[in-house]
């Protein structure tokens, strides 16, 4: 339970304040193209989200859809227990590389004004969000406001769309795998488990939705979000940024 | 921070795989990447001046014009590595062109400033970008060729396609006066180790020049009075050469005027002596050693190795930076001299004429254009004579003739004839006025089945004996031609039903109906459509010349197109003919028969860049040809 002082703010984080007021009165009715978006990803110690810690942020900006390739957000983050070994079978990254990297609370204002005023975007984002939030929890008393897409289930969205849409010999897509995706797509592909190369391969998937999406009629920021949100497959209602 | 994905992907994308590690981190942090969906326009024929220059990463386009409501024509398909905009950026115009998406294309943006400046930066880099084909640009391809296409063998470089002629003549000239006897000149020369004096006249000019040949063969050979003045044995006038000419061309000029030393002028003055002797201490396996045999040889039989020293001639050539138009020239001065030689050996035993003749060369021998696989087409005139007896007895001399030296040709070639025009038909063996009819016939009422024997014909040079019957037949073709318009008209029809340019999508052509093919005939479908527009311009104007390239030189001679039109149509000719060579000569060190096949999945970055250039080329003179004619 939230106590009254935290309600009105006190103990938050300056950053945190001013995020949470920004999209308190965001207008979500503009063109997708009016729209600054951040496309994320993190690179995790574990899934368990009692134990598991972030250990890499990459970020890119996309304006008037496009992908920014200057200015992207990449940094590693020093975990408070040793990085377990089957961790690093995934992102590849090693002890040594975040030995001397400064502790995520120390990443995370940058990040935080990194993001300011953008749409965050991700692929299955609610994980990235979840363990992010976490940290901003314990160390700036609160969690981004920032409005949000998830490329996972823009992409059900759209499969959904095309399979009552569009007659096609291809088989119904179960997967949502974003590298599998991205060959379906046939979308450049980026280098697997680096946040960096990450968060471009999702950027490049959000920018191929967005502009599938606007020919089924949607048009504004809201309207991608009702389409996520009537996502067919397994819903993720009600998970925050907390 | 640029992924390496990108880094990787712009590393081998012409021009930009130029730049050094960080000029390219620096380039690609400045990118942006935008998607177009399928159906979408990129550029619109006829916009504002664009911002950003466009790299495909991922997915095709297609470019197109619109030349009314319902005409669109197709100019090019692009893929992934094509690059769009930058000639409009460095014009500051708009687009000229549609582009549209025809897959999901992703486009990598770089802002024009940032293009301007990394150009700046990097001005080898802007070539790539000029529209047309610009000497520079041409170099390094023929660069790339030569390195890509055969192996290089490890010979010493004399390169006499840039060594000027000034670079390797002596300095120290001798001249004498005309009064001086033979002897005195020829101790002179002795003693002085000399090849050739000059001699000056009564008012001190150059009026001729002694070799040691004349020596030999009019002085020690016919027993002359040594005390003769020098001018009884000296060649007059003197042929010369600009000092800044090329050797290459120094060496066309002795093989053309059967001679074996150029006095070399800088403007007007003399400023030395160059000789084939000069040429070939520089050269080890010279074309002028070639010819030198040929004339040597005393049967057709020894002829035989002509043809097949061609290709390691031609190879050793382009090694040495020649270009395949040069070659082309050379190989058919070289097969001029072989035909002639076989002439005159069949001269030597059928006896002397009855009526005189000369041969005539048609399609490529007639254009001076021979690769290494002459068609050898050609027919005889002969002059009209009252007298029937005559006339009968050299029809049976020439049937005969032309029945030797056609057997002696084949036998000295390799694989099958290419021969379809040949004075062994009686069609083809006619007197002057035969001729005349014959060609006034089918300029003035075309018959459609024989239009491309009439154009082979139309290309025709007199070769041997009596070439003035050829001169005196094309006089009379020129005052037919104006006349000619139904002819003309079906030329440029044909010219158009066939000249549909080409282009490259992936590993394939593709043609404007959208059929592809993993393969590109290059003598059909790059080499033709310039040799038959030149010929179609030459007839329309009454050029009598019949070489491609000099038939496009007297076009801009006369103004009748710019300057810089013809060089562009010269240079895409020149680039699709050296293809075209060095394809035959690739083949033939791989072992495969030669054809004019060429594999498109073969074509490094940079024959496909250059050959579209050579497909926007081809579209300008299939529009010149459609405006003119139709």
């Amino acid at each position: 339970m939230k106590t009254l002082l935290e309600w009105l703010g006190f103990g938050k984080h300056e950053l945190i304040v001013e995020n949470r007021n920004y999209f308190k009165t965001f207008d979500r009715n503009k063109p997708l193209e009016d729209y600054e978006y951040v496309v994320l990803d993190t690179e995790l110690t574990s899934l368990d989200p009692k134990h598991g810690e972030v250990v890499s942020i990459g970020a890119v900006k996309v304006k008037n859809l496009r992908i920014m390739m200057g200015g992207a957000f990449c940094c590693y983050a020093r975990p408070s227990r040793p990085l377990p070994k089957d961790s690093t079978l995934i992102h590849r990254i090693t002890p040594q590389q975040i030995e001397n990297a400064p502790p995520l609370e120390e990443i995370l204002p940058d990040f935080i004004e990194y993001c300011r005023g953008a749409v965050l975007v991700g692929h299955f984002l609610k994980i990235d969000l979840t363990f992010l939030g976490k940290a901003l929890k314990k160390h700036f008393r609160g969690t981004l406001s920032n409005v949000w897409l998830d490329t996972l289930k823009l992409a059900q969205s759209y499969e959904e769309y095309k399979r009552r849409h569009v007659y096609s010999d291809d088989p119904v897509e179960n997967s949502f795998n974003l590298n599998k995706l991205a060959v379906k797509y046939s979308l450049p592909l980026f280098e697997k488990h680096d946040a960096l190369e990450d968060a471009i391969q999702t950027a490049y998937l959000f920018v191929y939705l967005a502009h599938k999406l606007k020919t089924t009629g949607c048009v504004t920021l809201k309207d991608l979000m009702v389409s996520q949100s009537n996502a067919a497959l397994p819903s993720d209602q009600g998970y925050s940024t907390a | 921070m640029a992924p390496t994905v990108i880094c990787q992907f712009l590393s081998s994308t012409l021009p930009f795989n130029r730049l050094d590690q960080e000029q390219l981190s620096e380039f690609v942090d400045s990118l942006q990447v935008e998607c177009f969906p399928k159906g979408s326009i990129i550029f619109r024929q006829g916009s504002q001046p664009i911002e950003y220059l466009h790299i495909i990463q991922r997915g095709a386009v297609k470019v197109f014009v619109r030349t009314d409501l319902d005409h669109v024509a197709l100019r090019d398909l692009g893929g992934e590595g094509s690059i769009f905009g930058a000639e409009w950026i460095l014009s500051n115009t708009g687009p000229d062109v549609h582009v549209e998406a025809v897959e999901d294309t992703f486009c990598l943006l770089a802002h024009k400033d940032v293009f301007s400046n990394l150009i700046e930066r990097n001005p080898g880099l802007e070539k790539h970008f000029r529209q047309g084909l610009t000497e520079d640009k041409m170099s390094e391809a023929y660069a790339v060729l030569r390195t890509g296409r055969i192996q290089t063998t490890d010979v010493q470089r004399f390169d006499y396609f840039s060594t000027r002629v000034s670079q390797i003549i002596r300095k120290s000239l001798v001249i004498v006066d005309r009064t001086s006897t033979v002897l005195e000149v020829g101790k002179l020369m002795a003693s002085q180790g000399l090849g050739s004096v000059l001699v000056r006249d009564n008012t001190g000019n150059i009026s001729g020049i002694v070799t040691k040949k004349d020596l030999r063969s009019k002085v020690v050979a016919q027993n002359l009075d040594y005390e003769s003045p020098v001018d009884t044995i000296m060649s007059s006038p003197i042929k010369t050469i600009p000092a800044q000419a090329v050797c290459f061309e120094a060496m066309i000029k002795m093989i053309r005027e059967q001679i074996t030393h150029l006095v070399v002028q800088h403007g007007s003055d003399i400023v030395g002596i160059v000789s084939a002797h000069d040429i070939m201490v520089n050269q080890v396996a010279a074309p002028v050693v070639l010819l030198r045999d040929i004339n040597a040889q005393t049967s057709a039989d020894d002829l035989r190795l002509f043809h097949q020293k061609l290709p390691s001639i031609a190879r050793r050539l382009i090694e040495q930076g020649a270009r395949a138009s040069h070659i082309l020239t050379l190989v058919a001065l070289m097969n001029d001299r072989f035909v002639s030689k076989i002439m005159s050996l069949a001269q030597k035993q059928l006896g002397p004429s009855p009526i005189p003749f000369t041969r005539l060369l048609f399609g490529d021998s007639g254009r001076r254009e021979t690769n290494l696989y002459p068609s050898n087409d050609n027919g005889i005139v002969y002059d009209d004579c009252a007298d029937s007896q005559q006339v009968a007895s050299a029809i049976s001399y020439l049937e005969a003739f032309s029945d030797m030296v056609a057997k002696a040709i084949q036998s000295c070639c390799t694989g099958p004839s290419r021969t379809r025009i040949c004075a062994t038909n009686p069609r083809f063996r006619m007197s002057l006025s035969g001729w005349t009819e014959y060609l006034s016939k089918s300029l003035m009422d075309p018959f459609l089945p024989d239009l491309k024997v009439t154009q082979e014909i139309m290309d025709f040079r007199p070769l041997y004996s009596e070439v003035s019957l050829g001169v005196k037949l094309r006089k009379a073709l020129s005052e037919q031609i104006p006349r000619a318009t139904r002819l003309m008209k079906m030329i440029a029809q044909d010219f158009l039903r066939n000249s549909s340019p080409v282009t490259f999508f992936r590993d394939s052509a593709v043609e404007p109906d959208g059929s592809s093919s993993a393969s590109i005939d290059i003598q059909t479908r790059l080499v033709d459509p310039f040799i038959n527009f030149a010929r179609l311009m030459a007839l329309n104007y009454g050029i009598s010349e019949t070489n491609t390239l000099g038939r496009l030189k007297t076009l801009a001679d006369r103004g009748i197109f710019s300057e810089s039109s013809i060089r562009d149509i010269s240079r895409a000719y020149e680039f699709n003919v050296q293809l075209f060579v060095l394809n035959q000569l690739r083949q033939l060190e791989l072992g495969i028969a030669p054809d004019s096949f060429m594999i498109i999945a073969d074509l490094s970055n940079m024959e496909r860049l250059m050959l579209k250039d050579t497909f926007s080329v081809m579209t300008r003179i299939t529009d010149i040809v459609r405006n003119r004619f139709t």
